[in-house]
Order: structure tokens, then C-alpha cells, then sequence
């Protein structure tokens, strides 16, 4: 019944559609009410609000400027790390070992620990005389590129693995590796490679946390500190309408220059990876590689103390984990499924560009805000909508994530065998789901997985939904690094990356199942 | 046509199609490749290596995440009396005293933790938010700036005045908004191992001493929290021309300008900061800690130490008022306000004044700033403030 079939298909398509429009602009709508409630504009504050005058202006430029270069610097040592770990033999198994335990703790969590070793190498510096001192802007920025770095390289290692090694073959057989990473290998992985960075632009950009404990006052501080001064949500969305601005803008600009390698998208990712990079390139890619993993979780492992005391954490937090993963999974799963039909509303239809608009802004919008403009809608909803709260909340600031994940996997699929597979499907849905899904399931598992790791560190927009009596790890582990309670933060940390180990191994052993069925 | 060729798919276990150059539709089979008139045979390794085995099975992924969807909604609904509560007293201090009233009284109560990183205003935040539909019943917070600018947006409803009976008047609102419970104060810690006793910090005014090396002295941020709240007293107190010159010397001069009092306390406590101007809570936990620190009262021989006083409040229109009204009861009981002494939350009772304790065995001498006027001072404090720090 290839009818029904593709009716079935186009239902599934308009129901996800439907789901995230509702998911995505209620809280744009609900922000907008804040407006009509509130005299702001009326009042004398406005004029404190406002960001209005040399100071805020000079402050948004420096503040993007200084995300910017956390951005760039991080995802080049990213891509580079990336480069040369799968350049060696089983740098494939060693990144999906690596990568999910770091990724798993929240960035916060990362750069404070970067932050803090940082001080105490600066502090060491001045004891002994050791006259290199890093501070102010460049200590944050070094900071805020380490903590960023695990995304990165996961960013890097996505795009990577994506592209089609049979140009990349056939383009060694003429020229240099070197050549081939410049010429090829950037500019196919342009798309993914721009929205990582962009997502560490906004990530950087809406912290000031970091930037603070190096005396870095940036224009997330200026939002929190409006918005503290005044209590006026409508206040908060005046102060943070430049920057969300600028973000949009800044994510036209990447992504424009990322479709710019649209064409060189084909799908056959499939096989080893052909350029091998020089041994003391690998090398030391694999090293960095290391220290990274090897620092945090060593620190970890040294502050969880003893075994008791380190159950006994986990068993105090054993409601917020499973809370915390509770919403960290569903908002995987429906960002990977709303985020599908997102995408294909971006590719194709009359409502392009409201996809984009809608997708862009509220990748934009501080967490904070997200929760407001959900807040206004749930209390006009009703009282049944609290249980849901955290994950719309999530999937609010994090299916814009998946869906520009979705949007470059499904620009990336080879057209001729998908209108090839048009000719012997039984209907849309067999199509789809026979080739369309065993082409694109590795990018969609990215999609799932980087829609997990982020909503299992939110905290700005949880922290003003959380139903009563349900609290988050993050929250927790906050309050933990607050009271000083290092073991305790040093135990949850071991066991979620330990958790992350292990999903490491399971996605190895998955892709080496993959691998050798596909040779059979 | 189509039918034959799904037919020939089905036999020929079909997994993929290919159109090639020549137009000609490839089939890929786990045998090889051939075309679809069987007329050639071929080894394709690439169609073979884009055929992928995995079988999924969508409708059972849909159900899963519809499962996963209603997941999200699960939570403990357990029928009886209950009480919602907004806490920005740190959970390791707030919750063994709510579970201690849940067993008293068999109200289950359903708290909402704040965090260090939302400067206290993230529970305000949210019940500025949700006051078309208020969900919590009482909002009990760790410093009274915020609890009076709740009150002043009316969002806070007025309980009985009598609870207030043995707190100081201005400790309390006479209407019975807002009430008192358990203090701490503005204090230097010091490492004790890089100053002498001789050289610690006596008053506000050593954070601009030349004797102190500017990056070796650190504070809080003055924009968010009890830092706030110390800075706009100040601005009750001595005037604005005097505060502003006071925090502009300090930023002009480089001392270290942290992101919390926590931070302050652990840069102290690590050998970083020589000094640094914290709360009383924070530094108690530095020296229960065992680390080389000492605590000293600022300006003792003149103005006093900043006194922050925790609050508790009913929020209006609060979905269980009766409930309320008795976790209110319960938490400006004597024994509870001793209770969080014991653990460090607050260092003194209000009920007993700024008497002995067993950090200042000599008593404390406090800034006598009223909470109305430090409200009042608060807005110009905070924008001149961030004018000077946030450049």
C-alpha cells in the first residue's frame, strides 16, 4: 500500500514539523508577552537598560571578539587533533574511547578546572621567579579553547568522518597530505567545521564565568548584571538583543560560507581513512589527546577519595542523575527526531527561511531567557505542562543543534542514489528507512549525542523550570563546587565519565561490528 | 513494471540501487552487483560498502521515543499535603531542615535549590516569571535585598506579624511580608601563612593600602549577591560621591575582582590571594577545612561589619498558603535558626543579637544600615557599579 504508506510519511514529516514549530516558538511568543505585561518602556529604567552608549557597544565588540578567537583557535586545534589522531593506526578506536568521557562533563565544569590549574601555574610562576605569566584576556582565552577543546576535536572528527575518502584518494595520488587537508579535506568539512564553531562562539559568548576569574568582564556579565539591577525581564531581552543579533549574523555568515562546499558532498564514507599523517604528527595529536583525557580524570580520581566515599556520593545523587539523565535522553531522542523534520523544513518548501529565522534565534537566545519565554507560556497553559518543563527547555536551546547537524548530514547525502532508490521503493518510508537511514545514521547518532552531552550540562534555563522537588547533577554539582564539597564534585565527575567510558566502548565495538559486516 | 521489479528485489535480496553513467540501475546483493537484466555481473566493492546491514525497525524507534517522551513527565506524584518551597540557602544547609519538618509535621515538601552561579537572583528571577500562576508557597532566601524587592513588586503575600515575636524590629517586616532568620557578615579572611598577625587587614579601607600588593587582595564582584548588598549598604552609609571614589581607586589600583565569595575564599585558602573580603559562611568552611586561614571583623573601632540576614516569605497567591504558613512557623522556630548555626549556614542568631561566637568570642560590631535604606541605594549602586567594573 504505497499510498497509505507515503501518506504515513508525509503525517510523521508535518507532525515533526508541527512538534518543534510549537516547541520552538512558544518560547519566542512567550517572550513577546513579556512586553505587553511589563511598563519598561515607559518606566525611567529603560534608559538604564537599554544598552545604549560607548560602554555596552565597545563591551559586545570586545566580548565578540574575544569568542571569536576561542571559536577559531579552538576549533583549528581541534581539527588539527582530529587530523592527526585519525591519521594513526587506531586513532579511529582511541577517539570514540576518548572523546565521550570528556564530553560528558559539562564545559562549565571544564573551564573552571583549566581556569583554576592556570592560576595555580601563574601563582607557582611567581614563587619561583618564573617570569612567564599568563593573565587577563589571554589566560581567559586559553581557558575557555581547553574547555572547548573536546568539543572541538568531536566536531572535527564528525566532519572527518563524513567525508568521501574516494576523493580524498583519489586527490593523494596527485598531491601532498598537506595539500589535500588545505584543499579538500577544509573546505568538504567547511559545513559541519561552521556550525561547531559556531556553537563554541555562542557557548564562549554567553559565559562570564571563565572571563571573570582573570578580571575579563564581558557582555554576558552586562545581561546578568542589567537584568540584577532592574529585575525586568523585558530589561534582560533589550540588553541581550544586540548580542543575540550578532550571533544570527554571525551564523548566516559561517553557514554561508559552509554551503559554499556543498557540491563536493557525495556519501561514501565507508573504508579506512586514507591519509595517513606523519608518525610525529599522530604522535603528538594522540598525546595532546591524552593529557587531555589522562589530567581531568586523573584529578578526579585522586579527589573521589575511597571507595565508600565515592558511592556514598553517587548514591546522594542518585535522584538528580537520574533525573538529569532522564531529560538528557528523551531531549536526545526528540531532538534527533524533531530535528530531522527541522532540517528537511531548512532544505526544502515555502517556509525556508522562517525555518532558518526560527532555528537561528533560538540558538541565539541566552538560557535564561529561553526559560522566561516558556515560563509565560506554561502559566497560561496550565499546571499539566510543569512535568515537561525541562525538556522543552532543552530541546528549546539544543534542537537548533541538532537540526543544523541533521541539515549538513542530509546535504552531504549522494542525490543520485537516493533518486536511484526512488526508482525500487515500495513507498517513501521504505526508501528512507532502507537507504536514506543506513546512509546517514552515523551523522544522526552525532546529532543524538551532542544533543545529550549539552542538555546533561544546561543550567541556565533548568534552573528556572525544574518542577519542585526535581533537581538536576548540574545543579547539584554546583552547589557542591559552592560549599567546597571537592570529593563529592570529584566522585560524580569520575562516575559520569566513567559512564562516558564506557558508551566509548560501546560505540567502538558498534562501529568495528560495522565494519567488518560491511567487508564480509 | 514496478511490481516485477519489487518482486525481483525481494528474491534477489536487494539492499541498494545505483544508476550509473550510462544510465544502467545496478542492484547491489550481498553476491556482487549486476544489472537489472541480468545481462552483466559485476564486483562493486563501493555499492557494497554503502550497503549498510542494519536493519531499523522506525515504528519501534517512534514508540520508543513516544515511551521516552512520557518518561519525561514521570515523576513521584504522591497524594497528601504538600509544600513548595524556593530556597537560595545552600542545599547541604537547607535540606536536612526541610526533611526535619517533613517529619514533624508528615507535609512532604517539594524544594527548588538555587545555585552560586545565579548570585541569589535566579529564584527571584523565576518567581518574577511565574507570577501570572505562582507554583511555589514560600521563598526562603539567604540574604533580604531580593526578598525586599519581591515584596516591593508585590509578589509577596503578608503572613501573621506574630511569627516575627523576639526577632529585632528592623529585622522583620512589621505586616508580616518578610521575616529575619540567622545572620552572617561581610569579614577579610586571611592566609595565615603569608601574613602576619600584625599585618592583617583592620578595616574596608587596607584594600587600597600600598602595603597590600593590589593582585595579592581580591573581593567578590560588587554587582551580584551579599557583595551587592555590602556595596549598596555602603552607598546608605557614606554617600555615593564616597563609595564611587572608594570602588573606582579600587578598580584604578587592580585588586583582584573575583566571580563570588566562593572563589575569593579558595584563592585565599590556595596561597593566591593574601586576603580577600568574603562572607562569614564561606570562610567557615575554609577553617573547618583545617586550612591556614584566619577571620577578621573589618572596621570594628568604627563603622562595623556589613550584617546580611537570611529571609523567609510567603509568595502570594501560594497554591498551599496553610502549608506555608507552617514551614514559615517552623523555620523561625528558635532550635531550626540553631540548628543552621550548628552547620554553618548562619554564624549568628538574630534573636540573640550580634553576640559571642565562636568566631568572634569579643561579639561583632555591625553597620548600622537599615534594609530600606540599603534597597533604596541599590539601584544607583548597581549602575554606577557596573559602569566601573564592567568595562
Amino acid at each position: 500500500m504505497p499510498g497509505l504508506s507515503n501518506a504515513l510519511d508525509r503525517l510523521l514529516l508535518i507532525a515533526a514539523q508541527a512538534a518543534a514549530a510549537i516547541l520552538l516558538g512558544l518560547p519566542l511568543l512567550g517572550l513577546l508577552l513579556v512586553f505587553f505585561n511589563t511598563e519598561i518602556l515607559s518606566e525611567g529604567p529603560a534608559a538604564t537598560i537599554l544598552p545604549l552608549g560607548y560602554r555596552p557597544l565597545g563591551l559586545l565588540l570586545r566580548s565578540a571578539g574575544f569568542s571569536i578567537a576561542v571559536a577559531v583557535f579552538a576549533s583549528l586545534a581541534g581539527g588539527l587533533i582530529a587530523w592527526g589522531a585519525m591519521g594513526a593506526r587506531r586513532g579511529v578506536a582511541i577517539l570514540s574511547l576518548a572523546l565521550p568521557p570528556l564530553l560528558i562533563v559539562p564545559i562549565s565544569i571544564h573551564g573552571l578546572n583549566w581556569a583554576t590549574l592556570i592560576l595555580q601555574l601563574n601563582d607557582w610562576g611567581m614563587r619561583h621567579r618564573v617570569p612567564i605569566q599568563i593573565n587577563g584576556w589571554a589566560a581567559a582565552c586559553l581557558a575557555e579553547v581547553l574547555a572547548f577543546l573536546p568539543l572541538a576535536i568531536g566536531v572535527a572528527w564528525t566532519s572527518l568522518a563524513l567525508l568521501d575518502r574516494k576523493l580524498l584518494e583519489s586527490a593523494m595520488i596527485f598531491r601532498s597530505p598537506r595539500a589535500v587537508v588545505w584543499r579538500i579535506t577544509a573546505p568538504m568539512a567547511g559545513l559541519v567545521l561552521a556550525v561547531g564553531m559556531g556553537l563554541i562562539f555562542l557557548l564562549s559568548l554567553s559565559d562570564y564565568t571563565v572571563p571573570s576569574l582573570f578580571a575579563v568582564q564581558v557582555y554576558a556579565l552586562e545581561i546578568f548584571s542589567a537584568y540584577s539591577a532592574s529585575s525586568h525581564p523585558a530589561g534582560a531581552v533589550l540588553t541581550a538583543l544586540p548580542m543575540m543579533l550578532l550571533i544570527c549574523f554571525s551564523m548566516v555568515v559561517i553557514l554561508k560560507a559552509g554551503f559554499r562546499s556543498r557540491l563536493l558532498f557525495h556519501a561514501s564514507p565507508a573504508g579506512s581513512w586514507p591519509c595517513r599523517a606523519a608518525g610525529w604528527y599522530s604522535g603528538s595529536a594522540l598525546t595532546l589527546l591524552f593529557l587531555l583525557l589522562a589530567l581531568p580524570m586523573v584529578s578526579l580520581a585522586a579527589g573521589a577519595g575511597t571507595f565508600p566515599l565515592f558511592f556514598h556520593a553517587i548514591e546522594s545523587a542518585r535522584s538528580e542523575l537520574l533525573v538529569s539523565l532522564r531529560v538528557s535522553l528523551v531531549t536526545a531522542v526528540l531532538a534527533l527526531l524533531l530535528g530531522i523534520g527541522v532540517a528537511r523544513g531548512m532544505m526544502h518548501g515555502r517556509a525556508t527561511f522562517l525555518w532558518w529565522a526560527l532555528v537561528c534565534l533560538l540558538f541565539a537566545m541566552p538560557a535564561p531567557l529561553v526559560a522566561i519565554g516558556i515560563l509565560q507560556v506554561a502559566n497560561r497553559a496550565g499546571a499539566w505542562t510543569e512535568p515537561f518543563l525541562p525538556v522543552w527547555a532543552c530541546l528549546a536551546r539544543f534542537l537548533p543543534v541538532g537540526a543544523f547537524i541533521c541539515y549538513a548530514v542530509f546535504q552531504r547525502m549522494d542525490q543520485g542514489l537516493l533518486e536511484a532508490a526512488h526508482v525500487f521503493q515500495r513507498n517513501r518510508l521504505h526508501g528512507a528507512l532502507r537507504v536514506a537511514f543506513p546512509l546517514a545514521w552515523r551523522g544522526l547518532f552525532m546529532a543524538a549525542a551532542a544533543s545529550l552531552a549539552l542538555a546533561l550540562g544546561e543550567l541556565g534555563a533548568s534552573l528556572l523550570v525544574a518542577p519542585p522537588g526535581e533537581s538536576t547533577l548540574v545543579i547539584r554539582l554546583y552547589n557542591l563546587l559552592h560549599y567546597g564539597a571537592s570529593q563529592e564534585v570529584a566522585s560524580l565527575g569520575l562516575a559520569l565519565s566513567l559512564l562516558a567510558l564506557g558508551a566509548g566502548l560501546l560505540l567502538t565495538a558498534l562501529m568495528h561490528s560495522q565494519k567488518k559486516s560491511s567487508h564480509a | 513494471m514496478a511490481r516485477t521489479r519489487r518482486r525481483h528485489c525481494r528474491e534477489q535480496k536487494v539492499k541498494v540501487v545505483r544508476q550509473d553513467a550510462d544510465g544502467v540501475f545496478w542492484l547491489g546483493t550481498n553476491g556482487g552487483c549486476r544489472d537489472l537484466t541480468n545481462r552483466e555481473h559485476s564486483r562493486n566493492p563501493e555499492i557494497l560498502a554503502t550497503v549498510n546491514p542494519i536493519k531499523p525497525a522506525p515504528r519501534f524507534c517512534l514508540l520508543a521515543a513516544l515511551a521516552l517522551a512520557a518518561l519525561s513527565a514521570c515523576g513521584k506524584k504522591e497524594a497528601g499535603r504538600e509544600v513548595v518551597v524556593y530556597t537560595s540557602v545552600d542545599q547541604v544547609f537547607s535540606e536536612p531542615v526541610l526533611r526535619g519538618f517533613e517529619r514533624e509535621t508528615g507535609i512532604r515538601v517539594r524544594p527548588v535549590y538555587d545555585v552560586e552561579a545565579a548570585k541569589t537572583t535566579g529564584l527571584a528571577t523565576r518567581l518574577v516569571a511565574e507570577k501570572e500562576r505562582p507554583r511555589a508557597d514560600v521563598f526562603w532566601n539567604n540574604e533580604f535585598l531580593q526578598t525586599l524587592r519581591l515584596k516591593e513588586q508585590g509578589l509577596l503575600a503578608a503572613s501573621d506579624p506574630k511569627l516575627g515575636m523576639g526577632i529585632p524590629a528592623k529585622s522583620f517586616d512589621p505586616q508580616g511580608y518578610w521575616f529575619g532568620l540567622g545572620a552572617r557578615a561581610r569579614v577579610f579572611l586571611v592566609n595565615t601563612t603569608l601574613v602576619k598577625p600584625g599585618d592583617y587587614p583592620r578595616s574596608l579601607g587596607d584594600l587600597l593600602n600600598p602595603k597590600y600588593p593590589a593582585e595579592r587582595i581580591g573581593m567578590a564582584l560588587p554587582l551580584f549577591g551579599t557583595a551587592s548588598t555590602h556595596a549598596a549598604a555602603l552607598y546608605a552609609t557614606q554617600g555615593p560621591e564616597k563609595t564611587r571614589a572608594f570602588f573606582e581607586q579600587i578598580k584604578s589600583r587592580g585588586v583582584r575582582i573575583s566571580d563570588g565569595n566562593s572563589t575569593v575564599r579558595d584563592l585565599v585558602v590556595s596561597g593566591q590571594l593574601w586576603f580577600g573580603l568574603t562572607d562569614t559562611d564561606d570562610a567557615l568552611e575554609a577553617v573547618q577545612r583545617g586550612a591556614p586561614v584566619a577571620v577578621v571583623a573589618p572596621d570594628q573601632d568604627a563603622r562595623g561589619a556589613m550584617v546580611v540576614f537570611g529571609t523567609v516569605a510567603m509568595v502570594k497567591g501560594a497554591p498551599h498558603p496553610e502549608e506555608a504558613k507552617k514551614l514559615i512557623g517552623f523555620l523561625l522556630k528558635s532550635e531550626t535558626e540553631q540548628e543552621l548555626i550548628r552547620s554553618g549556614c548562619f554564624q549568628w542568631s538574630l534573636r540573640e543579637g550580634n553576640g559571642a561566637t565562636r568566631m568572634f568570642p569579643k561579639g561583632l560590631r555591625a553597620m548600622d544600615a537599615s534594609p530600606d535604606d540599603v534597597l533604596r541605594a541599590l539601584p544607583v549602586a548597581a549602575q554606577e557599579l557596573r559602569e566601573i567594573f564592567v568595562r
